[in-house]
């Protein structure tokens, strides 16, 4: 009887990076399922509200969380929980799409101005710096009042004005892979630039875009709730949470105070469970970026060599 | 251990002030569908029998938000604020006589509704005791008070002096020239004063609305004021310190963000019989305007005393000033302000139609709207306020208009279709950024219209943006706001004449301006009520607004405050003749 050794299973990278994140991110862990339930309900949004966003019910204005109605009504009689959910879609939109285009615009901007250098490299980064210079609240107001609100607007100015910040952390990635001898034996055999940015310099920052990107969606959100609060973002009637925590909600924020408290709390949930997600992405894709004394897997390492210390107290 | 011990302690903590704010908040509260009508009070009155002199008042103006512009009634940049700033210490031309014609004489009129009184109540405690107008040639002719005397002031080295005619030709020649009139004053030619106590108005043309415009409205030339002041080198009448008074009260401090302070005036003409008594005007020493910037500022100095008085708090804050202060008196009214959809009928090919627009009325739920956003009243405050003798209520306009106001999608539906729009279309609705109630309307509309094919999207932009889309007529509807107490100032907002505005959405061809055009010559109050009335019929039948709801405002005063009867205007936001009549008990 011979007996064959087993050869251990591989598993996928996805796969690994799952196991890692449930393993030793169990905060990034909470991040992703609050994540997951954002596009969920985004996506879903028509099947799970029980009532159309839109609908108000006169009778039933400024009702406190009931069995019709869970979270309560607005001051027009409208569900609050359909309106959270349908402005669960507009945040996944506005944050998914604006945080891709502001990636985009990083990266080219990034890639372009480091590895052309010179001239070119001194304009673009003085242009980023004039950008920076400007409050990015007030620039966006300033945008939006001349192109009009509306939720491609809003898209379209937080992806290019955090593009364009973005693109200074590219620069500097760039700038260190360029000088490695595999980019200078491409650029010694004649490859176009256009095959050495695309193969040899984009697959080599791809896991600073991707923590890029998924710390830009929480601050998309909040930019655009903010944008919304004070009317400069997506216009009534759509449920943006911003909006929702705006306009009648202050009016009658002490009399009926849920019309407040939900899309704060969605708002406040989602931005912390996004980060928290992103924070653990950083961690396991990229170990040079790090968090400090505050990460989970730092606390448990420490407490970790305290108890091995106390145990063994020659060592 | 003693870590986990203060972390469970903390997260306890945070739960229970959590659970109790929560379980504050979870008290319900219903819509109020109460119907507010004219001079509805909620509280008995509070009268002393025996007048008590001296204390001070502290009174919110309606523009006690910000610094006054300037104490120049004439020059100020914002007359119509500055006129209120003036009033204790600058008599007006008219007014309302409140002790005549209001709830402690006959109660005829209630002196609740901003800016308008029917000419019939007017004559109080003013200047002008009678007028008479003759037509050829046109001549208004106002008799004046005698006995009454400019205070002297030794800022400007003035005497006290007897007040004269020659200060009222002084005063309103000065203010029809002024910058800010632009044409209101088209159809006056001049004014002269043949003696000592009478006043010629020589006009042109004849203005029904010249009691407004020339005695108790907002604009310059009303206030009379000496010449002396405004005439000091340096700022003038601009610097409270150079004027003078024929008022009850003489301003005698002024503090940038804090508050105008005002002193009675012992050379006050003004008298008051009480239970047969006559008395002497003011009863109180000092009066306070405060200035408050914000809402909750206010609201608490309400709720502990420190403001006396505030005849425009926010319909909002009712309930919180009940549970911050039960002894407070709160008085409901109407404002005469209402708000109005415009729809572009010149320009939109929609709405160009009548049947389109009578239809997409019948697809408005009014009374859901009103409810919603400004509960207390049913019936439409636009083009007519309810407290004017040319009000015409639902019940009684004919029947293809009170059809109008019932809500009726089915047949709003067939209406579109029959006039050729089975698949209904799309319209935006402009509303400005910051008003909530706007964009309520407006999110209610989108819904209510959706019912009837009709896809309406909400245009949410800035105030200076809203009013370049309004004059240049690129909208398809428009939220306006209007004073509908004076009913000829709406209505010729309304109309496309030659007179005061003249940016709206009816062509100068319409049957509307004959009419407007023969109101405004109108010197009968009777004929004057019944073309008012004609016209406002008019323009509701033609539809090219859809009316909201008069609005409530909110009266809230101390009990203290004594021989006083819910009044809150006697002209316009003039509330001095009250001020001046009132006395606070000890308390």
């Amino acid at each position: 009887m011979s007996v064959t050794a087993k050869e251990p299973k591989k598993r996928s990278k996805l796969a690994e990076l799952v196991r890692r994140m449930i393993t030793e991110q169990p905060l990034g862990t909470v991040g992703a399922i609050i994540t997951l339930l954002l596009l969920f309900t985004g996506i879903f949004a028509r099947w799970l509200a029980p009532y159309g966003m839109n609908d108000p019910h006169p009778l039933y204005a400024l009702q406190g969380p009931s069995l019709k109605f869970w979270l309560g009504t607005d001051n027009i009689g409208r569900d609050l929980l359909s309106r959270l959910i349908y402005g669960a879609r507009i945040s996944m939109i506005v944050g998914l799409i604006a945080s891709l285009l502001s990636v985009v615009i990083s990266v080219i901007l990034g890639i372009l101005s480091a590895y052309v250098g010179g001239a070119f490299d001194l304009i673009i980064q003085r242009f980023v710096d004039a950008v920076l210079s400007i409050p990015s609240l007030l620039l966006l107001m300033v945008v939006i009042s001349l192109i009009g609100t509306g939720m491609w607007q809003v898209i379209f100015c937080l992806g290019i004005s955090n593009g364009i910040g973005g693109s200074r952390m590219i620069r500097s990635l760039v700038i260190g892979i360029k000088s490695n001898l595999y980019v200078q034996a491409a650029v010694s055999v004649g490859a176009p630039t256009w095959k050495i940015l695309v193969q040899h310099i984009l697959p080599n920052i791809m896991a600073p875009i991707i923590i890029i990107f998924s710390m830009t969606v929480p601050s998309v959100i909040l930019a655009e709730a903010g944008l919304s609060f004070l009317g400069f973002g997506i216009p009534p009637p759509a449920p943006s949470w911003g909006g929702m925590l705006s306009g009648s909600a202050r009016t009658y924020m002490f009399k009926d105070p849920w019309m407040a408290i939900w899309p704060g709390l969605a708002l406040a949930i989602v931005v912390y469970g996004v980060n928290m997600f992103g924070d653990a992405l950083r961690d396991l894709l990229d170990p040079r970026l790090r968090g400090g004394a505050g990460r989970y897997g730092t606390i448990l390492k420490r407490r970790i060599s305290k108890v091995i210390t106390k145990e063994n107290p020659t060592e | 251990m003693k870590s986990k011990i203060i972390l469970t302690g903390l997260v306890l903590l945070l739960t229970v002030s959590l659970l109790s704010s929560l379980s504050g908040c979870t008290k319900k509260t219903t819509t109020t569908q109460s119907t507010v009508t004219q001079s509805t009070t909620t509280t008995t009155t509070t009268n002393a029998n025996a007048p008590v002199y001296g204390g001070t008042l502290t009174c919110m103006t309606d523009w006690g938000n910000t610094d006054p512009a300037g104490f120049d009634a004439d020059l100020s940049p914002a007359v119509w604020s500055t006129a209120v700033w003036d009033a204790p210490f600058l008599s007006w031309l008219l007014g309302g006589d409140i002790d005549t014609y209001g709830p402690q004489g006959t109660n005829a009129f209630a002196f609740q509704s901003a800016e308008y009184i029917p000419p019939q109540y007017l004559g109080g405690n003013d200047l002008v005791t009678s007028w008479s107008v003759t037509m050829n040639p046109i001549v208004i002719t106002l008799n004046l008070r005698t006995g009454v005397t400019w205070a002297a002031n030794s800022t400007i080295g003035m005497q006290a002096r007897p007040f004269t005619s020659a200060d009222v030709v002084y005063s309103l020649t000065r203010g029809f020239a002024a910058p800010i009139v632009g044409g209101t004053y088209s159809f006056v030619t001049s004014v002269t004063a043949p003696d000592a106590n009478t006043v010629n108005i020589n006009c042109n043309t004849f203005n029904a609305n010249w009691a407004y415009y020339i005695g108790y409205g907002y604009m310059p030339g009303m206030i009379t004021c000496p010449e002396s002041g405004n005439s000091t080198a340096g700022a003038g009448g601009e610097d409270w310190r150079n004027q003078s008074s024929d008022g009850p009260f003489i301003i005698s401090n002024y503090v940038s963000g804090s508050s105008v302070t005002y002193t009675s005036n012992p050379n006050y003409w003004g008298k008051s019989t009480i239970n047969g008594t006559s008395y002497k005007l003011p009863f109180i020493s000092t009066l306070v305007y405060p200035i408050i910037s914000d809402d909750s500022s206010l609201v608490a100095a309400i709720e502990t005393g420190k403001v006396d008085w505030n005849p425009s708090q926010p319909l909002s804050d009712s309930a919180e000033l009940k549970t911050g202060n039960s002894s407070l008196i709160q008085d409901n009214y109407l404002t005469g302000n209402a708000e109005a959809l415009k729809l572009n009928r010149l320009d939109n090919q929609y709405l160009q139609n009548e049947s389109v627009r009578r239809a997409l009325m019948m697809a408005t739920d009014l009374n859901t709207i009103n409810n919603l956003t400004w509960p207390g009243s049913t019936e439409p405050g636009f083009p007519i306020a309810q407290g004017n003798p040319a009000y015409t209520s639902i019940s009684q306009l004919p029947t293809s208009t009170q059809q109008l106001f019932t809500y009726n999608a089915t047949a709003a539906k067939q209406a579109i279709t029959a006039a050729g729009y089975p698949n209904g279309f799309s319209l935006a609705i402009t509303i400005q950024s910051t008003s909530t109630t706007d964009t309520d309307v407006a999110q209610l509309l989108v819904s209510e219209w959706a019912n009837v094919g009709v896809t309406l999207t909400i245009n949410s932009i800035d105030a200076t943006a809203k009013q370049t889309l309004d004059n240049s007529r690129k909208f398809d509807c428009i939220m306006e706001s209007f004073s509908c107490n004076n009913p000829i100032v709406p209505l010729s907002q309304v109309e496309a004449v030659a007179g005061v505005v003249n940016l709206d959405v009816y062509s100068a061809s319409e049957n509307f301006e004959t009419m407007y055009n023969k109101m405004v010559l109108d010197t009968d109050a009777a004929t004057l009520t019944a073309d008012e009335k004609a016209l406002g019929l008019a323009i509701l039948d033609d539809c090219g607004f859809i009316p909201f709801g008069d609005q409530v405002g909110l009266n809230v005063y101390q009990p203290w405050i004594k021989n006083y009867y819910n009044e809150t205007d006697t002209g316009y936001h003039n509330r001095v003749p009250m001020e001046a009549e009132l006395w606070i008990a000890p308390h």
